[in-house]
């Protein structure tokens, strides 16, 4: 029925009208409502505008930006209670519900709703709780990239073209190649931060006039002074100077100025836009259209960053505002098998790596646990369903416990563990055909969802799990603890610093990489720590030699800080 | 909704010989108009890997499937022939033949001393005029290990970083072919970790893991043991290992760069069979390599080394003849019930078949110890002489006698093959590509500022 864009800053929702997306006003004719909410004097709850405002001189009586905190266990307080950031999702949520009943004039239950490319899947279940709360069943939660292209390809149907969408929104950074033939949406590629947006180049900004001119605002203006931070940063966007009021002073900001205190934050995007070229398989050249989407990606500092690297100028004639809530309507009609959308079809890939922890041998008789046996290579094509036999190590062992784990990460340690899965009965039996193996299968659907079955080959015996819910990120404690149990391990040539250094570089290289170069590279490493194990120096040095050879054009690139290409 | 067939092609209800990129994607789309991914998952995703499938082959056809031109028209000369050698210097050319006569005759002391020679000039040289590296690539294009042994690493950094040179992406050869011998090493190794437990009851996963190391020696190679250990894998399996193989692929075009006697020991080394019935079909095993280098001893029996490359059906013809009747023999006419007969290439045959004349006229009995040792190895040489006049044998063997341990015989390369090799080296494999491009700006700084201190000059 309705697309919604849930976003760090503001939301947004539309639909399907006439065959053409448009985005609904509420009664105060406005398309953007902040993503806040606070609670009134008299108790009652504001969201939108209202509560914007409200914060600008109440900062305590409510929250924005909770779409950071999403899939966190962070709680807010204000107004007698406690919130989770669902719960405030939720409000803003109900209330796109509404202005979207208010214009149609019909109850509206079901919404495709968006999220960062690089939400995870806790985040994302998270967003569905979210939904549930205001009452609204999610069709489809849609990656706001893929939603930005979907709604670009919806403009101009038919056209061959490989478009890079660059999302910097208010919280988050993707970055999405995207292949638009023949009524085809094809997603190629996608990359991202989640913690690098907007927000940050406001904070930066504020930090640096707080040090340049030693102010500190107020406790009275402390509420509003972020508000005139991002008002000077949007000043920026337009004129080359501004001037910002500290006191009873006013003193001059230039846009210079703005770029010099963050280009630590510039600097964190383009890794990010190479690594997706890299993973499409695609130069600069083939580019034909750079979208961008995303209030914070208007800024010249970052439209002028794209047209240094990609030698392209950013296209600007869809709302960047609004292009990823128009996106959403596309895909809304496109669930509804509505005849405005016709024959467009959307493919969408997996974002991260799935894949199982498993033992390598890594010389005769010497087997080493914990290594990532990936199964789903990211930005493959989804739905997919992969599948790898496993085998028990010994005769005698009856268990095999199938860890699965998502990240990039050679060793599983440094990858995110979502779930696991135990088969028993594997001792080997005279009479057997396939003692001891198991064929697993990963199968991951469209809406991001992975299910893992597990058959026991001698038995037929199949036993399956469908993960919804993935664990953050490893705490800080948490990956303490990881390196606390690896210390106390003997002392081995592995560990001499020079090699260690090598195996750091290769797994850093191994995450960045993915294909055929990242099992050549694996390859690589199982070589020169087979010889690590074997502890023969002539292997050690020839091994390593070969793997620093494989790598050295890699890290070559990444300290001129030249892209690849 | 009809199943969909098996092979991509059919999926796409494509031609693969005809189609174009922009067939198979609008093929994709029209199919996936009717096979959504939101609502048939499996159908999209055999669809899409049909997809997948035919637009990596579209783009690696160039790469993945050389073929060597069968005949040249009479006439017709290979491109790279025209430039002339004027320009080179005298000592230049001088170095040259000198290193082609030491890589020719080997000894270690006139290899280094030449190769050193070699080197002074050529280094200043970098980039090369196009007649310098002309010259160097005629000598070298069959010899990467001998072109990487001659310019140093930092050379061949140098030559990378100027153009894709085909002399860089020859002289880079050299270090593919180093890692893929210690890769094959190490297989070697875990293949001897496996064996055992084979002998037992079947264990699945080593099974897998040797077709896997089957497939990855033989693709390119031939089908012959791919073909008998595939048969005997379950379906799983097989789907396991095939998509492990297309990363290999690259492993695997290396392995065809190596020389047959190095192949098949790698073969033998990885895969020892006791009952080895050996079939070779040189059409399919060495579509685009012309040369075949024999090495034996002196003291060679006749048998042993042929027994190594020629079918025993064949084998036993040959022996149960006399030499001169071996000699005008034809293989392909020997008789030989119940057995398909292998095609050899007509070089092939001829390698042979001078072998087994050397060995019948007396130089089987003759080794380092013999007294007459000496006296034996004239009466080969002057034999040999007498050979390559007469009109029967083919003026292209070389035969030499190498000191004390061998005796060498090669077929030269065919001119066809040179101008395929030379033509191949254009293109250079993956990760060389990037490093080209860090060298090439790398050389510009280093060009800015040797321009720089000119200018001070």
């Amino acid at each position: 029925m309705i697309g919604i864009d849930l976003g760090t800053t503001n939301s947004l929702v539309a639909i399907m009208r006439d065959g053409a997306p448009v985005v609904l006003e509420n009664e105060q004719g406005e398309t953007l409502t902040p993503s806040a909410i606070a609670i009134a004097e008299d108790g009652g709850i504001l969201v939108g505008r209202a509560a914007k405002d409200r914060l600008v001189t109440a900062p305590d009586s409510g929250k924005a930006f909770f779409k950071r905190d999403m899939g966190t266990d962070v709680r807010y307080s204000f107004g007698k209670r406690r919130w989770s950031p669902v719960e405030c999702s939720a409000q803003i949520l109900k209330e796109m519900k509404r202005i979207a009943e208010l214009r149609l004039g019909t109850p509206v239950d079901r919404a495709v709703i968006t999220v960062p490319a690089y939400f995870h899947d806790l985040q994302r279940a998270a967003t569905a709780e979210a939904a549930k709360l205001a009452g609204l069943k999610v069709d489809r939660l849609l990656n706001e990239p893929t939603a930005a292209a979907l709604a670009h390809g919806f403009k101009k149907p038919g056209d061959d073209s490989t478009l890079l969408v660059f999302d910097l929104g208010g919280g988050t950074f993707d970055v999405t190649l995207l292949e638009v033939f023949d009524g085809v949406v094809e997603v190629k590629a996608s990359a991202g931060e989640s913690r690098l947006g907007g927000e940050d180049y406001t904070d930066q900004l504020s930090q640096w006039i707080m040090k340049e001119y030693h102010y500190q605002p107020s406790t009275a203006e402390s509420g509003r002074w972020r508000a005139k931070i991002e008002q000077l940063k949007r000043r920026l966007s337009a004129e080359q100077k501004a001037v910002i009021e500290l006191g009873d002073v006013q003193v001059p900001v230039t846009r210079e100025d703005f770029q010099a205190a963050t280009t630590d934050l510039t600097a964190r995007l383009w890794p990010v836009v190479r690594r997706c070229l890299r993973d499409a398989g695609v130069t600069p050249k083939h580019l034909n259209a750079v979208l961008i989407v995303g209030g914070a990606s208007r800024m010249p500092i970052i439209t002028e960053g794209i047209l240094d690297v990609l030698q392209l100028a950013p296209q600007t004639n869809l709302d960047p505002d609004r292009v990823i809530a128009l996106g959403a309507a596309v895909q809304q009609a496109l669930c509804d098998g509505s005849e405005d959308v016709g024959d467009l079809v959307l493919t969408d890939v997996c974002p991260h790596t799935l894949g199982v922890s498993v033992s390598k041998q890594l010389a005769p008789g010497h087997h080493e646990p914990g290594y990532f046996e990936p199964m789903i290579d990211r930005n493959t094509t989804v739905p997919v369903s992969r599948s790898k036999p496993f085998n028990t190590l010994h005769p005698q062992q009856d268990e095999i416990k199938i860890q699965v784990f998502q990240g990039e990460s050679r060793m599983v340690t440094e990858n995110q563990l979502i779930g696991e899965i135990n088969i028993k009965g594997l001792r080997h039996q005279p009479g057997q055909r396939y003692p001891g193996v198991v064929d697993t299968r990963f199968t991951y659907d469209m809406n991001g969802l992975l299910e893992v079955e597990v058959t026991n080959l001698n038995t037929g015996l199949k036993t399956n799990k469908v993960f919804q819910q993935r664990p953050g990120s490893l705490s800080e404690s948490e990956i303490k603890t990881a390196l606390e149990r690896l210390a106390p391990l003997k002392q081995h040539p592995r560990d001499a610093p020079e090699h260690r250094a090598r195996s750091e570089r290769a797994n850093r290289l191994f995450a960045e990489l993915s294909g055929p170069l990242r099992s050549q590279l694996s390859e690589f490493i199982d070589h020169f720590e087979g010889a690590l194990s074997m502890q023969d120096p002539n292997l050690i040095q020839a091994t390593a030699e070969d793997l620093d050879r494989f790598m050295s054009p890699f890290f070559r690139s990444e300290e001129e800080d030249h892209p690849p290409f | 909704m009809e199943p969909l067939p098996p092979e991509p092609w059919d999926i796409l209800q494509l031609d693969p010989a005809t189609a174009t990129e922009r067939d198979v994607k609008r093929a994709y789309a029209r199919l996936i108009k009717s096979y959504r991914p939101d609502t048939n998952p499996a159908e999209f995703q055999q669809v899409r890997e049909a997809y997948e499938y035919a637009l990596h082959v579209l783009r690696q056809e160039p790469a993945t499937a050389p073929v060597i031109p069968t005949e040249f028209p009479q006439g017709e000369v290979p491109p790279a022939a025209e430039p002339a050698s004027v320009e080179l210097p005298e000592d230049f050319q001088a170095a040259l033949a000198d290193v082609q006569y030491s890589v020719a005759h080997p000894t270690t002391s006139s290899l280094t001393a030449s190769f050193a020679k070699l080197r002074n000039l050529v280094l200043p040289q970098v980039p090369l005029l196009p007649a310098w590296e002309h010259a160097l690539l005629q000598v070298f294009a069959d010899q990467p290990q001998t072109l990487g042994k001659l310019l140093e690493p930092e050379a061949i950094f140098r030559l990378l970083s100027y153009d894709c040179t085909a002399l860089a992406n020859l002289a880079v050869e050299q270090w593919y072919l180093e890692g893929l011998t210690l890769r094959l090493a190490q297989l070697a190794n875990r293949c001897d970790a496996m064996r055992p437990p084979l002998e037992s009851p079947p264990v699945v996963m080593l099974q897998m893991r040797l077709a896997m190391l089957v497939a990855f020696v033989n693709l390119p190679v031939s089908h012959r043991l791919a073909n008998t250990h595939y048969p005997k894998l379950p379906p799983n399996v097989r789907d396991w290992v095939m998509p492990r193989l297309e990363n290999r692929m690259s492993a695997a075009k290396l392995f065809e760069m190596l020389p047959l006697e190095t192949r098949r020991f790698w073969e033998r080394r990885l895969f020892p069979e006791d009952n080895e019935t050996v079939e070779w079909d040189l059409a399919t095993v060495e579509p685009n390599y012309r040369e075949i280098t024999l090495r034996c001893p002196l003291s060679w029996p006749g048998y042993n080394l042929l027994r190594e490359v020629i079918p025993p059906s064949v084998l036993q013809a040959l022996r149960s003849r006399s030499q001169t009747a071996v000699r005008s023999t034809k293989l392909s006419s020997t008789p030989d019930a119940g057995r398909k007969e292998p095609a050899f290439s007509a070089w092939f045959v001829r390698a042979v078949l001078l072998f087994i004349y050397l060995a019948y006229r007396g130089v089987s009995s003759c080794n380092s110890s013999t007294p007459n040792y000496t006296q034996d190895r004239e009466s080969t040489r002057r034999m040999l002489d007498n050979l390559s006049t007469s009109a029967d044998l083919p003026k292209d063997i070389n035969v030499l006698i190498l000191k004390r341990d061998a005796l060498k015989v090669t077929l030269e390369r065919t001119p066809e093959y040179r101008a395929w090799k030379l033509g191949n080296l254009k293109e250079l494999p993956l990760p060389y590509q990037h490093l080209q491009q860090q060298l090439l700006r790398l050389n510009e700084e280093i060009d800015r500022r040797k321009s720089e201190t000119m200018l001070k000059r």
